[in-house]
């Protein structure tokens, strides 16, 4: 008959138990903790922790704001900063499968009082960025009041926190594009920020895609966008997703000249747009129904409004 | 030990301290290697584990039973929330002793390869470690000065994670 007796260690008690504890159940427990400030001080316990804490591969960075007093206060560099400092501690879980970056809040979200919500989508050739506001989702359209224009300080106001966003989009963009480009094994990351606005988030093939797109492109880490349009809609109405978008503002951010493919250049921006409806065809399958709702949005955008577009 | 059902097939457990434990064996069942031993025919009417005490032994042939009488989540879904509550509570109950008992049971869920339990004693580890200084988590689990890191060890990993200790 089999017996299940083990050999080694037997009770005795005088040992620590938690010494017996095979590795893996070790890890087990280090990976019910997903904090990486928690687990960086999980480094400090004891050599078992300090090695065995490296596998875990699902990790919630939170990133603290630190407060720089060189600069002025420009939000970006701050959260930058800070980022960069988690990031390094971040480089020792080389097999990092999932990574949730909540960045500090744009310190400038609130202060004008109105609801604004943006999203930031990254595409082939173009990358775009969806602004709306003020009070603009709404479920059904009776909620919504005439097609009215903004008055000009509110327009104003609208646009320059609008530009604000853009520079978080892009920053968000880098560390999405530099994270995929680092882990290997990664398979899923999201950005937001602790407000909840403008979350990136991608998983599954589109992260592969991306890697992809940064072996054989890599300049694209640090590229800036070298053409911009914009376009604004008063009343945006998305019939797939039923939401009603007011005070939309989508820029368009096209990556031309990348490598050595000449035919970029050549390519016009209709074309562009043609792409981005056939892919959003192609694979619908969206994390929520908000990330449906922006990507519609740009649909939208280019079947009926594409006329408004203009190049800045 | 009490027996819902008299008719149903028993198992007899015997642990280290040679206690025995008449079970049935619907609830041996929630342990994956008993019941990889029971389909191989290689278990006899009494199965000795030689590395496992009656009061840990105990505590989760307590935990089996419970599960064994909860309908099992794959089985459908439309099971009652009620019974999940029911079992989420027993859980935070059960899981309510002290650290070396909960090691312990780690250690024989392990062993006797019983996925839930293994998954709810790491939690419960976790949980109370969480949000603690390292020396207060040494305590907790009473780690080993042995193991401890070297002055140079530590003083690499406080610098390179210097972010986290504000």
């Amino acid at each position: 008959m089999l017996s299940l007796m083990k050999t080694e260690g037997d009770k005795s008690g005088d040992s620590s138990s938690f010494s017996n504890l095979p590795d893996e159940m070790v890890l087990l427990i280090l990976r019910e903790v997903i904090d990486l400030k928690t687990l960086c001080l999980f480094k400090l316990v004891c050599k078992r922790f300090n090695q065995i804490v490296l596998h875990v591969d699902t990790i919630f960075l939170n990133v603290p704001l630190i407060e720089n007093l060189s600069s002025d206060s420009n939000t970006l560099d701050e959260s930058s900063d800070s980022f960069l400092s988690c990031f390094k501690s971040l480089l020792s879980f080389k097999g990092l499968k999932s990574l949730h970056i909540e960045l500090p809040p744009s310190v400038n979200d609130d202060e004008n009082g109105f609801f604004f919500k943006w999203k930031f989508i990254l595409g082939e050739k173009i990358d775009f960025f969806v602004f709306h506001s003020p009070n603009s989702v709404c479920d059904t359209k009776e909620n919504v009041q005439d097609e009215e224009e903004d008055d000009l300080v509110l327009a104003t106001q609208k646009r320059i926190i609008a530009i604000r966003c853009v520079v978080n989009a892009l920053f968000r963009r880098k560390i999405l594009l530099a994270t995929i480009d680092t882990f290997p094994l990664l398979e899923k990351i999201s950005i937001t920020d602790s407000g909840k606005r403008g979350r990136v988030s991608h998983s599954g093939e589109k992260v592969v895609e991306l890697r992809n797109g940064l072996s054989s492109h890599p300049e694209t880490l640090n590229k800036v966008h070298s053409r911009l349009s914009r376009c604004y809609v008063p009343l945006l109405e998305l019939p797939v997703s039923g939401y009603v978008m007011k005070g939309v503002t989508l820029i368009l951010l096209e990556r031309t000249n990348l490598g050595n493919d000449k035919n970029d250049s050549s390519m016009k921006s209709d074309d562009h747009y043609d792409n981005f409806m056939s892919n959003y065809d192609d694979d619908s399958v969206f994390e929520d129904n908000e990330e449906a709702a922006y990507s519609e949005a740009v649909m939208e955008i280019f079947k009926k409004h594409r006329g408004r577009i203009k190049r800045l | 030990m009490s027996t819902s059902s008299s008719s149903s097939k028993k198992i007899v457990l015997k642990s280290a301290d040679n206690e025995t434990f008449e079970i049935d064996e619907i609830v041996a069942l929630e342990s994956q290697a008993i019941k990889n031993m029971i389909e191989d025919e290689c278990a006899d009417n009494v199965i000795p584990l030689g590395n496992i005490d009656s009061k840990t032994l105990s505590k989760i042939i307590e935990y089996c039973k419970k599960h064994a009488e909860s309908p099992k989540k794959d089985d459908n879904a439309d099971i009652d929330e009620k019974a999940v509550e029911d079992l989420k509570s027993f859980d935070a109950e059960f899981a309510k002793v002290d650290m070396p008992l909960i090691q312990d049971i780690l250690m024989a869920a392990n062993f006797l390869n019983i996925d839930n339990l293994i998954g709810l004693m790491c939690r419960t580890i976790a949980d109370r470690i969480k949000g603690k200084t390292p020396e207060e988590i040494r305590k907790i689990l009473n780690i080993n000065k042995n193991d401890l890191l070297s002055p140079e060890q530590e003083a690499k990993a406080r610098e390179e994670n210097s972010w986290a200790f504000d």
